[in-house]
Order: structure tokens, then sequence, then C-alpha cells
């Protein structure tokens, strides 16, 4: 219970980050998506299914606050991004060092756009799409995941000891 | 936190039942609402605590450039309120013009002031929330202007106690527009590659000048006439383009909006 008191606090902060300040460090009008970012590093240190829970909380919160015209979507497309965020950290990049944990933020936040990307292709309205928004969103996203990482990682060092 | 299998299942069971809920859009759309009622305090004070935050490290930063911006505001104050004084004189020429005439002001507006208590999260759509919604008055494609009333943008989705704005920013924005000076109509819309919005369907044989302003025209039936959208920035009439595209730089100043104004019809 501790455990999960201390990661909605952390959560808590990182969305503020993500309203508060990134805004105001856009590169070419995207900011870094640190909600994701927080549950793949959930899925990675404590395991796919132990993160589930912070995947439907954050998924239905996005979901819900985004007004999105379909109920879900970020759910379903969290849900994947983190078992590969998982899948890749238990078998491809084990260690877990930076030159591991960035890749598998990049190869899990790519899947999560693209998904994202192609629900909302295959049920709304089709709009303009900017592939180099869509690399920097992926890369800066993939970037700020590292420290989120960290962070959450020293968190669960402290709670342990 | 250990979760069995039984869990396990429980929770795909609710994520699936939440896809469900796609398709009773009024139960989504009231936990929507249920959920920015609770939720907006906290964003708000996170968004402001956030401009003060930034707004204090770019004060730190601009300090050098002050003195030689205050002295450009001081020179644009008097030129403004120069302006001032020949547009009240103007105005109240037209009322007696009107009056002798018997004719009333058209298309007259009221304006409801809402605070902003969200902004996108996710993607890179631009929008933001507003504390206003359809008990308030408010309805989808009602015109935003911003506080010293330059525009926002346009609602797009109204709930009970919120509305979604989408900016003019937005990817799929599009706003009708004309160059102040010479009248020259367009429409105003984003360039997905370069992030800016540009004003597009401008002759190439038309003279328009960096800074002059572009207001828009009216002829969209959702943005008034005249409301200011921004300044010429940059001009492109490189030859593989059949049109002028007229880069803006807004008005608004977006990152820092805290408050709105929404034009509703009289």
């Amino acid at each position: 219970m501790q455990n999960f008191i201390k990661t909605l606090i952390f959560i808590a902060i990182i969305l503020f980050l993500e309203i508060g300040i990134f805004p105001h460090l856009k590169i070419f009008g995207v900011f870094p998506d640190l909600m994701l970012a927080s549950v793949l590093s959930l899925s990675i240190l404590k395991g796919f299914k132990k993160s589930l829970v912070w995947i439907v909380i954050v998924g239905l919160f996005l979901d819900v606050y985004s007004l999105n015209n379909y109920f879900g979507i970020s759910i379903i497309c969290m849900f994947f991004a983190a078992f590969t965020a998982f899948f890749l950290s238990q078998n491809v990049f084990k260690k877990t060092n930076i030159a591991s944990v960035f890749p598998v933020f990049l190869l899990s936040i790519t899947l999560y756009n693209l998904l994202f990307f192609i629900i909302y292709k295959i049920l709304s309205t089709p709009s303009e799409f900017s592939l180099i928004k869509f690399i920097i969103n992926i890369v800066y996203s993939a970037i700020a995941a590292v420290p989120v990482f960290y962070s959450f990682k020293k968190l669960f060092s402290a709670v342990k000891q | 936190m250990k979760i069995s299998r039984k869990h396990f299942i429980v929770l795909l069971v609710l994520i699936l039942g939440l896809v469900f809920l796609n398709f009773f859009p009024n139960i989504t759309k009231a936990s929507g609402n249920f959920i920015f009622k609770i939720f907006s305090p906290v964003q708000k004070l996170f968004i402001s605590l956030g401009n003060k935050i930034t707004g204090s490290f770019q004060i730190l930063f601009s300090i050098s450039d002050l003195a030689k911006e205050n002295e450009q505001l001081k020179q644009k104050n008097s030129n403004l309120e120069l302006q001032l004084t020949e547009l009240n004189e103007l105005r109240k020429e037209n009322e007696n013009l009107r009056n002798a005439l018997d004719f009333p002001l058209k298309n007259s507006l009221v304006y409801a002031m809402s605070s902003i208590v969200g902004k996108n999260l996710q993607g890179t759509d631009d929008w933001i929330l507003i504390n206003k919604g359809t008990k308030d008055g408010l309805d989808k494609n009602m015109a935003v202007v911003s506080g010293d009333f330059y525009l926002v943008g346009k609602i797009v989705d109204a709930g009970k106690d919120f509305s979604k704005v989408t900016l003019i920013t937005d990817r799929n924005s599009m706003v009708s527009a004309m160059v102040e000076n010479n009248r020259n109509e367009g429409l105003v819309q984003k360039d997905a590659s370069a992030g800016k919005i540009f004003l597009d369907f401008v002759p190439k044989n038309e003279t328009i000048e960096l800074g002059e302003k572009i207001i828009t025209s009216g002829m969209d039936n959702i943005y008034p006439k005249g409301i200011i959208i921004g300044t010429v920035q940059n001009i492109d009439s490189s030859e593989n383009q059949l049109f002028l595209k007229i880069i803006i730089s807004p008005g608004a100043d977006f990152e820092k909006l805290e408050n709105v104004f929404i034009l509703k019809s009289k």
C-alpha cells in the first residue's frame, strides 16, 4: 500500500511537469508524453501484470480528459506498449543502464504512437499527418522517459530499504 | 501490490468494458464532465504554477533586453493612445450616422469570460479546456479570443460544465481571414511540417508587407469579422506555389493563456 501511495504521489508530480512545465519546452510544437513514460517505467521495473492497474488509471484519465472521440484508445495502446516494454526489458535489453533502457522506450513509445495513429485513422476522419512531428514526439518522449525511469527506480529502492 | 490471475482477468474485462462504453456516448460525456469537475482546480493550479516558474526563468534570461523593450513599448503605447482617440472619434461619428439613418448594429456580440483549466496532454493536437459549458450558454463553433482580443480558436465540444477549444494552431483548424490593409482574403491554416500557421490563397501579384495584421474575414460564419489573428512574419513566394504563403506570427500567446473570452451572438 505504501508503494501504491508513493507511486501515486510520484505520478502526480510527473503530471504537474507535463501540464505546467513541458508545454513551455516544446520542440516543433511537441512536448513529451510523461504519463506514458511513467506507465512504461512501471512495467519495466514492477512487471507488466503489476503495472496493469496504472495502465487502467492513467489510460482512463487520458481518455476522459482528452475528450477522445473513442473511449479506451489510450488504455489499449498503453496496454500493448507496456507489454512491449516489459517483454524487451526481460528478453532483449536486460540491463538497466541507459544504453538498454533508451531503446526499450524508443520502441515501445513508437508502438504506442503507431497504434494510436492507426486506430484514429481507421475510426475517424483523416487529418494532416506530419512525419517530422511524429518522429520528434517519439524521440523527445523517449529521452524524457529516461530520467522518469531512474526516478521511479530510486523511489522503489528507497521503499525497499 | 501483487496481482493474481483472477485480478488480471478482472482488469482485462474492465478494459473491454470501457471500450464497450463507446456505444453510450452520453455516459462517456457525463463521466468526462465529472472528472473535469474534480480535476480542474488541480490542473489550473499546475498551469499557473508552471507559468510562474517558467516566467521567472524567462525574466532572468531577458533582463538585458528589458530596457530596450520598455522603450519600444512606451513608443507603441503613445501610438496606440493616438489611434484610440481617433477611433473614439470615428465611433461617435459612426453612431451618429447610424442613428440618423436608423441603421442598428448587426452581429452584436457578448463576451463570456472563462478560465483555462486544462491543456492537451497527448499527441500534437492543440486544444485547451475551459471551465464553462452548455449550462453557461456555450455551444459548438463559438469563437474564443484572448484577454487582449486576439483570436484563440473555437469551441469544438461543449460539455455541461466544460468545453474543449481547438486553437488556431491546431492542424485541423481553418479560419477565413484577410490582410487588414489590402483586404485580400484567404484561409489561415497550419503548415504541419513547419509547425506554423499561414494565410493561403492570396494571389502572387499582391504586395503584402511584413508586420501587416491578418484579421478574420467572417466568411466562415464562425469567427466574427475583424478579430486580429496575428501579423505577417514571413512571405514565401517561391515558384512552385500557386499562391503566396504568408506565414503568420499569432497575436495570442498560447503558452501563457490563463483566461479567455467566448464570443456569443446576442
